[in-house]
């Protein structure tokens, strides 16, 4: 196992500091490469005109873990060492809620909102200072929100580990899911043609 | 003025994404985020206005101040959002796509689109702290990982804001 | 530009089933590696004093940390080893292992040791964290419960052993959380945090 090249010795913290900005070119230049630095065509995907966010996310999801569960299949990336989101069921579920709320209103996710104003899109900035704002309404309300916030912990799960299946069976769903979805995004994008 | 080039194909910068992603795990063993970058220099902000040691106290900004005010300079997350912002003007400047503009819905006002945007990010501000993260840091690398709370908050971030998308159209269309 | 995505759907397809296919032939769902940890591998601080206490001679702790972690601070009598090494060793076969680090890497040290047939292994659940906040540093909030207060006394009898120093008295916000008192254990972040400043604390102290 060679990597996460970080876990195993082969960089030491300045290395792995120095990679951030590199890692982040490459993730705002495909951002903006495939239109999502733009609030218009985000928000088209709510309102079935531009299916656009659902194709990038997706395939981008569906690359890295099939990438991710075949590298650490062939023993070149050990996954137990890469971070695994932890699970708080209710919180997750409400952040996820409000967030769609706010993505739909503000028409860019974080990482697109830098995208959009490093594009000169000055919305995108508004959406930035925005956030900036949200997190710290968070930070004053931490006293009384804290009890939801740490609510429902489940640890680091992975939906196959809570089924108590190989994580095989959940690639292979997720990836059918995600074909079948660009088929039925194909057949809108036709019908609306 | 360059002339604007089209869009890639959102397949391709999919795939091209999904990619650097999979280059995160294998290089520093995390993913892509955004949320806690911004987390990150909030939690500066408040050093400066409070103090480093009185804001370090406070039970949500700690784990944002482990070596005082200096850490959220050093933050991975907040340097990888400067790479973000460099490679997206860089990317829009080669396209012919940087222009200062609000960008907006045909039938919405500038200022209304600004109020609207700093109050859709407030809302995902929150959001992303409920849920531990965002698009970026839950539904993508998260998801490519199979983590349970990552796809709720995929399917509840949708479900949102398809079902309020009837509400909003004054915004978009 | 649709050919190249009839490539790549095909592509992705047969990568996916590839996967299930692979896991038929190796181990499967017991070898992948989210697979949850049987509760009876852990064991919480309090339970590894008295062990270390009793002076049990099969008893063995082994810090899977780097070794400036080590050298910083380490549960008392621990030997450190890096996970290459952990599988390279020799370990008496009647051996009671306890290994401690993060918690990704102490899993993978469980799941090595386990697959080399030691069969008495367990993780320090909440690692360095817990030993510093259950153990080393125990505290007593002003508003206590009882169940708290019994909690309390016996890590001072097991503080007392290790030369560490607890307080009562103090705010509750002072007091550590950990799945110990119902909190969820952070993986990175706050845990990881506490810990090095809590050692930091220590060793400003000369300890």
């Amino acid at each position: 196992m060679s990597a996460p090249l970080s876990e195993t010795g082969v960089l030491g913290a300045a290395a792995v500091l120095a990679s951030a900005p590199l890692i982040g070119f490459a993730f705002g230049w495909c951002l903006e490469r495939g239109g999502l630095g733009s609030a218009r065509k985000l928000t088209g995907q709510f309102y079935l005109t531009d299916l656009t966010v659902f194709k990038v996310m997706f395939s981008a999801l569906v690359t890295a873990m099939l990438g991710a569960f075949w590298l650490d299949r062939i023993g070149v990336l050990d996954l137990g060492l890469v971070y695994l989101p932890e699970t708080f069921v209710v919180p997750q579920a409400i952040g996820g809620l409000l967030f769609g709320a706010g993505f739909l209103v503000g028409g860019l996710c974080p990482g697109t909102a830098c995208v959009a104003a490093a594009s000169g899109k000055l919305d995108g900035l508004a959406v930035m200072a925005g956030m900036l704002l949200g997190i710290v309404s968070f930070n004053v309300s931490f006293d009384w929100i804290r009890p939801l916030f740490e609510s429902t912990p489940l640890g680091a799960v992975t939906l196959t580990s809570l089924a108590g299946v190989s994580s095989a069976i959940g690639v292979l769903a997720i990836t059918a899911a995600a074909l079948v979805g660009f088929a039925l995004a194909a057949r809108i994008e036709r019908a609306r043609a | 003025m360059r002339r604007e080039k089209p869009f890639a194909d959102p397949y391709l910068a999919g795939v091209g994404l999904g990619l650097v992603l999979l280059a995160a795990y294998i290089v520093v063993g995390r993913g892509l985020g955004a949320s806690g970058g911004f987390a990150s220099v909030a939690a500066a902000a408040t050093a400066v206005v409070e103090g480093p040691a009185r804001a370090a106290q406070s039970p949500a900004l700690a784990p944002y101040l482990t070596r005082g005010i200096a850490s959220p300079l050093t933050d991975w997350l907040v340097l990888e959002l400067i790479g973000v912002a460099i490679g997206g003007f860089v990317s829009a400047w080669l396209a012919g796509r940087s222009r200062l503009v609000v960008e907006r819905g045909p039938n919405l006002g500038a200022t209304s689109r600004i109020a609207a945007a700093v109050g859709g990010g407030m809302l995902m501000g929150l959001g992303a702290k409920l849920a531990r993260g965002c698009t970026s840091g839950q539904a993508l690398t998260g998801g490519a990982l199979l983590a349970a709370g990552s796809w709720i908050f995929i399917a509840t971030c949708f479900a949102s804001a398809y079902v309020l998308a009837p509400m909003a159209r004054r915004l978009w269309r | 530009m649709t050919r190249m995505h009839r490539a790549l759907a095909l592509l992705a397809g047969a990568l996916a089933v590839a996967a299930l296919l692979s896991d038929v032939g190796s181990a499967g769902a017991a070898a992948s590696p989210s697979a949850p940890v049987n509760p009876a591998n852990y064991i919480s601080a309090p339970d590894l004093a008295s062990r270390v206490i009793s002076q049990d001679a099969a008893l063995i702790v082994i810090d899977l940390r780097s070794r400036q972690d080590f050298d910083q601070l380490h549960v008392a009598g621990a030997i450190h080893m890096t996970l290459d090494d952990l599988d390279r060793q020799e370990l008496r076969r009647d051996a009671r292992i306890v290994l401690y680090a993060d918690e990704a890497r102490a899993v993978k040290g469980l799941r090595l040791l386990q697959a080399r047939g030691y069969q008495n292994v367990a993780i320090l659940r909440d690692g360095v964290y817990e030993w510093i906040t259950r153990v080393l540093e125990p505290r007593l909030a002003t508003d206590a419960t009882a169940t708290e207060r019994a909690e309390f006394d016996r890590a001072v009898t097991l503080s007392q052993f290790f030369g560490g120093l607890p307080r009562s008295d103090v705010s509750r916000a002072e007091v550590a959380r950990g799945y110990w008192t119902g909190a969820p254990s952070s993986r990175e972040g706050s845990r990881e945090l506490l810990a090095r400043q809590a050692i930091a604390g220590i060793r400003r102290r000369g300890c």
